[in-house]
């Protein structure tokens, strides 16, 4: 067998993914089409075939999946069957390894672990977040909408002619340069390509007119932190997150609006007042 | 309802951020973000190291210009809801 390399960037984070089995490979070559990249990758993840007897379904992460953290090493496994590994993870050395337990590989099972661990590199460093938003981009800037399910960020996608959506289910968010942008990822993207400027971030709620609302920072963090993909309530990772909002909330503008589906809420939007 | 020569102290394991005032503190066991406004965030911060709980009722007194009688009633509220979520720990020093 030959030894494949994959790298994938995303919001100009590129991490690398080897494996050794071919079929894999095409998993990976199909789940990150449009984030491919030569650049020198940030950390590895291996990818590695142990075959068990014993089927696992781990469903969704993190649902039935537990992150435990032994020798500074961050260790993935199920609740339902702690002693089987899924996979670790190491911050210091910039690697991470999957161990694919199944006879073929679906990426039902290897994405949220590659989700987890990217998400995992930017709370490390502080540099980034993924969450659960709507990204629509107008005029080259970049609006996040974000909210729980239900909230009307599938609704604002289609109330928005003229905008570039890219994604109305994941959106990774960078500081770069003191200032923040927003990126489509390869999980349920709308777009691929380059980020956006981050003008304003709005949490939407459903009502009978029209109103938006700036929040104070401490507000906006408090609405963010349920978006937050995988937020792992660990102690010092935590803090990372923390840093992370509390710089860009004073930074970015935040607001909450109330809207109906006749509201004609983007001049209010992409005013500056 | 805790007493007034309690000594209390936060809680090591609770990450939290003042931003602009409020304060934002996160409990990791239970996956819970508590934030406190102005008045909250004041407390919170005065408990830079163990203190008595009288002290922190001068303190507001002193600082929102409340009388000892609603400062007491409000103080101890507050504590008691810090010490129910964990996010502060009686201390025996």
């Amino acid at each position: 067998m030959s030894r494949e390399t994959l790298t994938v960037e995303i919001a100009r984070y590129p991490f690398s993914i080897h494996t050794e089995d071919s079929s894999i490979f095409s998993v990976l070559e199909d789940s990150f089409s449009g984030f491919l990249s030569s650049k020198h990758a940030r950390f590895m993840i291996d990818v590695v075939n142990r075959p068990s007897s014993s089927r696992i379904d781990i469903g969704d992460m993190p649902y039935d999946v537990t992150i435990g953290q032994q020798n500074g090493r961050f260790l993935f496994y199920t609740e339902s069957s702690p002693s089987i590994m899924l996979g670790f993870f190491d911050f210091k050395k910039g690697e991470a390894t999957f161990i694919n337990q199944h006879a073929e590989l679906s990426d039902h099972y290897l994405v949220p672990f590659l989700r987890v661990v990217y998400q995992l590199f930017l709370f490390m460093e502080g540099s980034g977040l993924l969450v659960h938003a709507c990204g629509i981009v107008k005029d080259d800037e970049g609006y996040l909408f974000m909210g729980p399910s239900g909230c009307g960020k599938t609704t604002i996608a289609g109330l928005s002619p003229g905008g570039t959506i890219l994604s109305d289910e994941f959106i990774c968010i960078r500081k770069d340069h003191e200032q923040y942008g927003m990126y489509p990822t390869p999980w349920k993207a709308d777009a691929i390509g380059e980020g956006y400027r981050l003008k304003k971030i709005i949490f939407p709620k459903r009502g009978e007119s029209l109103t938006v609302r700036r929040l104070r920072p401490a507000l906006a963090v408090n609405e963010i932190i349920p978006n937050i993909i995988y937020a792992f309530y660990n102690q010092d990772i935590f803090g990372k997150i923390l840093d992370f909002l509390v710089q860009m909330t004073e930074t970015v503008p935040c607001y909450v609006m109330h809207f109906s589906l006749t509201s004609r809420f983007w001049e209010e939007v992409t005013s500056d007042s | 309802m805790i007493a007034l020569e309690s000594c209390i102290v936060k809680n090591e394991k609770v990450p939290w951020r003042v931003i602009e005032g409020d304060a934002i503190l996160v409990d990791v066991g239970k996956g819970e973000v508590v934030h406190l406004n102005e008045v909250g965030a004041q407390i919170w911060d005065f408990l830079d190291s163990t203190k008595k709980v009288s002290t922190i009722i001068q303190h507001v007194c002193k600082v929102f210009e409340v009388d000892q009688k609603t400062a007491e009633e409000d103080t101890l509220q507050f504590i008691q809801l810090l010490l129910t979520k964990g996010l502060v720990v009686l201390s025996h020093e």
